[in-house]
This record gives structure tokens, sequence and C-alpha cells, in this order.
């Protein structure tokens, strides 16, 4: 599933904030509290780990079939928006 | 010039695009594994496998056409063994647990990852541990050098599988290259046609990626998986065809031993490495080194290599606009990192090196350790997965 821009507004019903750490656990942390939160909710994801975001996310949730939507918030470091769909 | 000069100046230089494939190409082993485990993606391990076939199939015609003579490559390969498969699994599940490979640590660390500088300290630890401790009391180098499986077998100290199948055969390495390279890269090139073929038909479009724009040069884009296996193999081949015309000795890429150079660094000033200080041996086996650093030598063009490494890493990520110090928000990584450091530190001196010195020049060499080492790596990086997964 593609990034769908619309979701850069949209207020998270959840936050997880997983700053300076490293794969597997920006998108093992991420995919364990999208398990938990209700369909139509939005989980978002702070992280500084830009190999997690080009690579990690996207896979995991084109797999998961959850729109997403990343943005560049400073040198590195990057916002994660995730609307659990079902 | 004087060789030895010249020979430093080069792999130098080697070092910094190595730091740059590692970097912009994002080449780590545990990223490229937990990305099949969590979601099937095989990007990263495209670029593995784009790097172990090019280089393969290179250093076979290097060796078929007499560029580096046989008996030349063959001074460098390292001995192989049960102790592959017992060091690959500790080390597999020490990275997996920093989310780096020993390669992917440097990248990291030089894009500002205390957590991975925390991993490097816990390595330099670990490699303590088993120079002063495992090493004498297993008597470790003896195992080195009585259980080579097979060419030992023949009266031969070190597996060169080209000799081992077809004699002094001149065409022997490229046959072998042919094998292990030609295979890695044609499971990469399946991988990405299938990857593409995956995204068009999601996205309803034809999807291709480059394999280098002008975007990586200038080092806004991340390269591609295969630009930075091709700069891998590159490295590969420079360092292997300098260290031979230059002062006539093949080397072949590692990282392990040069933080081994590391700590004798720092510790020399306080400690006598290179004397005996203390003699632990089972009595049936022979009398052999007290410490591990007995027997390896401190000053390598490898550790230069991994100082341009990291140079080369912090450079582009500053280029590229990513490079940040990062601090985890949980302290408690900082102690997973220093455990996972012991662990890749201690396997990657059991296993005679790492992903880079035992897999890929394992390959390289083409000696048994590569395949040895392969399977309990991704055993210990899978179960190193599972058991964050089950506690974070």
């Amino acid at each position: 599933m593609p990034e769908e821009k619309n979701l850069e507004n949209v207020k998270p019903d959840e936050t997880l904030d997983v700053m300076g750490e490293t794969c597997p656990i920006p998108e093992a942390m991420a995919h364990k509290k999208l398990n938990k939160m209700k369909a139509g909710q939005v989980l978002e994801v702070y992280t500084d780990h830009a190999a997690a975001v080009e690579n990690s996310f996207p896979s995991m949730l084109n797999k998961l079939n959850y729109p997403y939507c990343v943005t560049k918030t400073g040198p590195g470091e990057f916002t994660i928006k995730i609307k659990k769909t079902s | 010039m004087n060789p030895y000069f010249l020979e430093y100046a080069i792999v130098g230089i080697a070092g910094l695009i190595f730091g740059a494939a590692l970097e912009r190409g994002r080449m780590c082993f545990v990223l490229a594994t937990n990305n099949i485990i969590m979601a099937k993606d095989t990007k990263i391990l495209e670029g593995i496998l784009w790097a172990f076939g090019i280089s393969v199939l290179a250093f076979g015609i290097i060796e078929s056409l007499g560029i580096v003579p046989i008996q030349a490559a063959v001074a460098g390969v390292f001995p192989s063994g049960w102790y592959d498969l017992v060091g690959a699994l500790l080390f597999g599940f020490g990275i997996g647990l920093c989310g780096a490979c020993m390669s992917g640590l440097i990248f990291r660390a030089g894009s500002g990852f205390t957590q991975n500088w925390m991993q490097l300290f816990g390595i330099l630890v670990g490699t303590i541990f088993f120079a002063f401790l495992i090493f004498p009391l297993t008597n470790f180098l003896y195992w080195i050098l009585h259980t080579v499986p097979w060419l030992a077998l023949k009266g031969g100290l070190y597996d060169y599988m080209p000799h081992e199948w077809f004699g002094n055969a001149i065409w022997g390495p490229f046959v072998v290259a042919l094998i292990f390279g030609g295979f890695f890269w044609a499971l990469g090139l399946y991988l990405t046609k299938k990857r593409f073929a995956k995204i068009s038909k999601e996205r309803g479009e034809q999807y291709k990626e480059p394999i280098i724009s002008w975007n990586m040069l200038k080092f806004k884009d991340a390269f591609s998986p295969r630009l930075g296996g091709l700069l891998f193999a590159v490295v590969a081949v420079i360092v292997f065809l300098t260290s031979y015309f230059t002062v006539h000795k093949a080397a072949y890429m590692g990282v392990t031993t040069p933080y081994g150079s590391f700590d004798a660094y720092i510790l020399a000033p306080f400690i006598n490495l290179f004397t005996t200080v203390g003699h632990y041996k089972a009595s049936f086996l022979p009398k052999i080194s007290s410490n591990w650093f007995q027997i390896v030598p401190v000053a390598i063009p490898m550790t230069l290599l991994v100082i341009a490494t990291f140079a080369g890493a912090t450079t582009t990520a500053i280029l590229g606009g990513e490079f940040k110090w990062r601090v985890p928000k949980r302290k408690i990584m900082f102690l997973q990192n220093f455990i996972g450091g012991i662990l890749t530190g201690v396997g990657a001196r059991i296993a005679l090196g790492c992903n880079i010195g035992t897999l890929w020049s394992g390959f390289l060499m083409f000696s048994w350790a590569g395949l040895l080492f392969l399977p309990t790596l991704v055993l210990g990086m899978y179960l190193a997965l599972k058991f964050q997964q089950a506690i974070w």
C-alpha cells in the first residue's frame, strides 16, 4: 500500500517514541502496539532510524495493508502515522 | 615508494568507499534478516547477494587467470571447523540483540547511534574475555590447527575448495566461483525482479529502481542495494589486489581482528600482552600460547580499513543530512547492546571472524568457513529477533 499523505493532519490516538533505537525495536514495538489498538485508530511513531523508515516500516505496513504517512521532522528524524484499518 | 605505505594508503581509500557503501546502501545483515522474517522484504538482502555474487566471481577470475597466483591466495585462507558453527550462533544472537552486524555497527555508530558505540565497547570487552579466558582454557589454537574438516584429512592445513575438487587445475577457482558466486548473483537478480513485479502489481504501473542516480551520488538518497553491493565487491577486489601487488600477501576483507588490535592498543600500556602470564591447558594437549594476542599481529592494514570505514560512513551520514547523536530514550538499551556486544565479540573470535571476515571472505577464499558460518548465524539472528519480540 503506497503512502497516504492525507494522514498527515490526523490526530493520533496513540504515540510511540523509539528515538535512538535501531531495528528491529521500532517496527517490532509498533507492530505490538498496533495489535492492541482498535480498527480505525491512528498510531504516531517517532524514530530517527532512517533504514527502518526506508525499508522495514514500509514493508511491514504493506504486508499488514495499513495506510501510513512519513514526515521528516529534522535531520534524520521522522514521524510515521499509521492507520489500523482492520 | 615504500610498498607498505602504498598498501596502507590504498586500503585507507578502500575503507572510505566501504564506509560509504555501508551507510548509504544500509548494508546490514541483521536488517536484511529482520526484514525478511517480519515483512518478507528482500531489498537489503539483494544488495548483500550482489556483493557476494560479484566479488566471488571476480576472485575466481583473478585466481584462474593467475593475476594473483593460487599459492598466494591460499596463503591467506583461514582454517574452518566446528568453531564456525558455535561462534556464528553466539555472534548471530549478539548482533541480533544489538540490531547491527559487525559491518552494520560501523554505519550505525558512524551515524551517531550511541547504543552501537556501547555495542562496540561490548565487543572490545568480549574480545578480551575470549583472549584471556576462552582461548587458553579451551586450548583454542589446538582445535583450530587440528579440526580442519576436509583438506586436513588429506594432509593439508587449510580448506581450499578448488584444490580439493579439481587438484591443481588453473580453472578450478573459476568453476567454484561460478557455482557459489553465480548462485548468489542469480538469486539476487531473481529477488530484485520478483520485488519489482510485486510493487508494480500493487501500484498498477511498471516499477523500477535505478542502480545509480544523481541523488545517490549527491548523497541525497540512499544507495540502491545493487550499488551498495557493487561497491562492496569493488572494495574486496581492491584490497585483495593491493595487498598482493604491494607486499605479496593476498589479504581478504576482515573487521573483527582489527577490534582486537584496538584492544591491544588500549591494554598494551598496562599489561604485557605478549608474554606468558599464566598457562591453562588440558594435560593431553600440546603446550600453546597463553592468550590470543600472542598469535595475531597488532599492526595490520585491516585496522586502518576499519578506521577509514568509520570515517567514510560518518562523512556520508553528514553529507546526507542524517548524522545526529542519537541517545535511546530507554536506557536499558545500553545494557542490551553491551551484552549483545560481548556475545558479538566472543562469537566472532570463536568463529575466527564475523559476517565479513568469515562469512563473506570465507566464500572469497573458496573455503568451507562461509558455508559453516551461515546456518547458525541465521539461527542466532532469528532467536534474537523472537526474544526481543517477546520481551519488548
